[in-house]
């Protein structure tokens, strides 16, 4: 409520993010698991004197490098971005607790871009063993960003013991923390598999050499699977209650519960084709498709993370309307209107002349309805509110408005006065046609 | 009063050691920024006309992209940290302009690499450069705006819609391009700074060295033209509020870089690369530092309260461990890519 609130029609602002964070993590995941796979393919070939499979293996660094530095990079940037942009209270919070926690971070990136772009451009110029640390080097910078990351985005769904005041380590270290690493690294093997295959699948090369690299990466896919398949297991335990009673509830969170599990079983299924049957069933088409349904498993995996937290934003701490949980009674004492300098200026700015009294509560509706509900619903669009309040009658409304937590554990406690509550209902009310049943 | 008040967590340290390491990242970024904000149009206008030296700009590309952009994350990360009450507004006023900055910026480096990769290189080049201009002047008006908090309520008045806003303003004055003008004088600097320092390198080809010569002065002295032309100007807006010892610090520079590179063109050699470079690097560092403490100051007297510091030290303690054994790895991998570059004669991105 500190901030002004930025609206996106259709979409919702806080809809931008996974817009930009799907992509960004199915590169990202690709760009550590692919790291490994790279560096142990390579290191191989060497150690056998394969000079076939170091050629296709060259090419492949080459489109990783330029995939992960700039696509991974940017994106990577775009998610702070939007979350600036979107949940400022949310941003600056994880911002001020966490913020040497993205330092290390950084320092991470710069070995990581180091060492990426001295293995592809001192490829032959360097000795075999010097090569093959600068790979390792790249992978295991690039699974501790992973590590640094995941301590962050966890604490978002698990806030564990922390309060204001408590430690880094406090935050840094939640129940979720370990299982979402475990999640990400199997994820990141298994898409590196994936990803790698299609290079392969896309290169002419020698019959051998193709079938022990697809052998080889299939394995750490599985072994990916492995590890993804135990971090699930430890997620599902330690997900708070409020988030494990979204997952049952929701018909989209059911839906993308299937999708993750279904998308999982394909994919262990075409990893063990690729490591007992090689290269025979290894095409273009084939390949791609494989990458889309991992795509679909990262999707679905990000999209319950997120929809498991609601209404939180940070779990205990910071709610979906950008307030801090402790402060729902201070406002709501209040009213929104008084609590929020930028929706009482946003406010008075859209006043017009001899405006009665009416119109004004309507005005004030709409401008609650931008500050409240706005950050999960378009008018029109995801999550549309004119869909949603259209066959419900004023009392309705009112009723659930008034008891809004306990309609959903989506939900958050309805935080504004009861002036602001009526206002907020006679705005809806132009579109609940139940009003004719009355 | 819509700036937001502080918040119960606080800073994790002192103010003053986020505002030494959002100045030292400033500075890095400043580095590679330069580079490419001035050296992409001067490659796409060399082209045809200067073959090599272009090619050796864009070839440096790549390079200044993935570094520029990694050391840009660290002076808006403690920025943030520091002033996010009016950082975030700001920003929120400009969304679209703001969130533009990333598509931009990425087809920016995806034509770098097509440059350097000798794909259309002028076309990739000019897209890119006028992308890379157009993200440089929202940076500034986003730095600006967030320095200028009396002037939110007019904006607001403007973009206001149900309460909340519709973030299509750009803040676009005279104090925005101004501010941009200077960096592009310093990065005019830097290009020369570098085409020297490339033309001397080992093994460089005289053809390289004989097309980067007249070039060297050419840009400097435009840097300083341009450079000296808005710096002049922008002295006079209210929100250049510099202490003096910090204008002559940061106008001192780019005369000096003006004179090396002419000594440089009259007798080239390594040496006088070496003092050019030098210079240039301390010039940014000169306006990275006191651009860091014009804002630091503007947006001091912005804020409402002084924040809470908790006094927590355990994460500055990771911080520090994982910079010691990043130097560390980084030092190994330097010392390795030395030996190999001076093993050979320098590769193509063609791989």
């Amino acid at each position: 409520m500190d901030f002004p609130v930025w609206l996106v029609e259709i979409l919702t602002a806080p809809m931008l993010i996974p817009a930009i964070a799907v992509p960004h993590v199915i590169v990202a995941m690709f760009a550590v698991g692919g790291g490994f796979l790279l560096a142990d393919l390579v290191a191989r070939a060497r150690r056998e004197g394969r000079e076939e499979s170091l050629r296709l293996l060259r090419g492949q660094t080459r489109a990783f490098m330029l995939l992960s530095l700039v696509f991974g990079a940017v994106t990577g940037v775009g998610i702070w971005w939007t979350i600036g942009l979107t949940s400022p209270e949310t941003t600056r919070d994880l911002i001020r607790i966490f913020v040497f926690g993205w330092a290390a971070e950084w320092v991470v990136f710069v070995v990581e871009i180091v060492s990426l772009m001295a293995f592809y451009y001192l490829w032959d110029r360097v000795t075999p063993r010097e090569h093959a640390i600068l790979g390792w080097i790249y992978a295991a910078a690039a699974w501790v960003s992973l590590v640094l990351i995941t301590g962050i985005t966890s604490f978002m769904l698990t806030s564990g013991s922390w309060r204001p005041g408590a430690g880094f380590f406090t935050a840094y270290l939640n129940p979720s923390f370990v299982p979402q690493v475990l999640i990400r690294t199997g994820g990141s093997l298994v898409l590196g598999a994936l990803g790698l295959g299609l290079m392969l699948s896309l290169q002419a090369g020698a019959a051998g050499d193709r079938e022990r690299m697809l052998r080889r990466m299939s394995l750490w896919g599985m072994a990916g699977m492995g590890i993804l398949l135990a971090g699930a297991a430890g997620y599902a335990l330690a997900l708070p209650d409020h988030a494990r009673l979204n997952l049952v509830r929701a018909p989209i969170l059911n839906a993308m519960t299937a999708a993750a599990a279904g998308s999982g079983a394909v994919i262990l299924a075409a990893l063990a084709v690729g490591f007992f049957a090689g290269t025979r069933w290894l095409n273009p088409p084939y390949a791609l498709l494989l990458v889309l349904v991992g795509a679909v498993g990262v999707t679905a995996g990000e999209f319950l993370r997120e929809g498991a937290r609601k209404p939180h934003r940070i779990e205990r701490q910071v709610l979906a309307p950008g307030l801090r949980a402790a402060d729902v009674e201070t406002i709501r004492a209040r009213g929104l209107v008084a609590a929020s300098p930028w929706l009482r200026e946003g406010l008075a700015a859209g006043a017009a002349p001899g405006e009665d009294g009416a119109r004004r509560r309507v005005r004030l509706g709409e401008a609650v309805f931008s500050y409240h509900c706005a950050a999960c619903h378009a008018h029109v669009g995801y999550n549309g509110i004119v869909p949603i309040v259209q066959p419900w009658t004023p009392e309705l409304l009112a009723d659930t408005i008034r008891n809004l937590h306990r309609v959903s554990p989506a939900m958050p406690p309805w935080v504004g006065n009861e002036t602001e509550r009526e206002a907020l209902v006679a705005y809806l009310s132009q579109y609940a046609k139940g009003r004719a049943a009355d | 009063m819509l700036i937001p008040p502080p918040d119960p967590i606080g800073l994790p340290v002192s103010p003053a050691i986020l505002v030494a390491l959002k100045t030292a990242g400033f500075f890095l970024h400043a580095l590679c920024m330069t580079l490419w904000l001035a050296g992409m149009p001067a490659a796409a206008l060399l082209h045809r006309s200067r073959p090599r030296v272009a090619g050796r700009l864009f070839r440096a590309m790549p390079f200044a992209f993935a570094f520029g952009i990694n050391a840009g994350i660290v002076p808006l990360l403690f920025l943030q940290t520091l002033h996010p009450e009016l950082f975030f507004p700001a920003t929120i006023l400009q969304a679209w302009p703001w969130l533009l900055v990333i598509p931009l910026v990425l087809l920016s480096y995806a034509a770098a690499y097509l440059a350097a990769f000798g794909k259309w290189p002028a076309a990739a080049g000019g897209m890119a450069s006028a992308l890379l201009a157009w993200t440089g002047i929202t940076f500034s008006a986003a730095m600006t705006l967030s320095a200028s908090p009396d002037s939110w309520p007019a904006v607001l008045a403007t973009q206001a819609d149900a309460g909340a806003v519709r973030g299509l303003y750009l803040h676009l004055d005279a104090t925005v391009l101004l501010r941009f003008g200077m960096v592009a004088g310093l990065a005019l600097g830097t290009v020369a700074a570098f085409l020297a320092l490339d033309a001397q390198g080992r093994n460089r080809e005289e053809a390289v060295r004989a097309e980067a010569r007249p070039l060297v002065p050419a840009f400097a002295l435009a840097g300083l033209a341009l450079f000296g032309g808005c710096g002049l100007a922008y002295a006079g807006r209210p929100l250049a509020t510099l202490p003096t010892p910090w204008i002559v610090l940061s106008a001192a520079g780019m005369p000096l870089v003006a004179l090396a590179a002419v000594a440089y063109a009259w007798k080239p050699s390594r040496g006088a690369a070496l003092a050019l470079g030098g210079l240039q690097i301390a010039a940014i560092g000169l306006n990275a530092v006191s651009r860091q403490v014009e804002q630091g100051l503007a947006m001091a007297a912005a804020s409402p309260a002084a924040p809470l510091v908790r006094n927590e030290w355990e994460s500055l303690a990771l911080f520090l461990a994982v910079f010691v054994a990043g130097s560390v790895v980084l030092a190994w991998m330097g010392r390795v890519i030395a030996r190999a570059w001076r093993a050979a004669p320098a590769p193509t991105p063609h791989g």
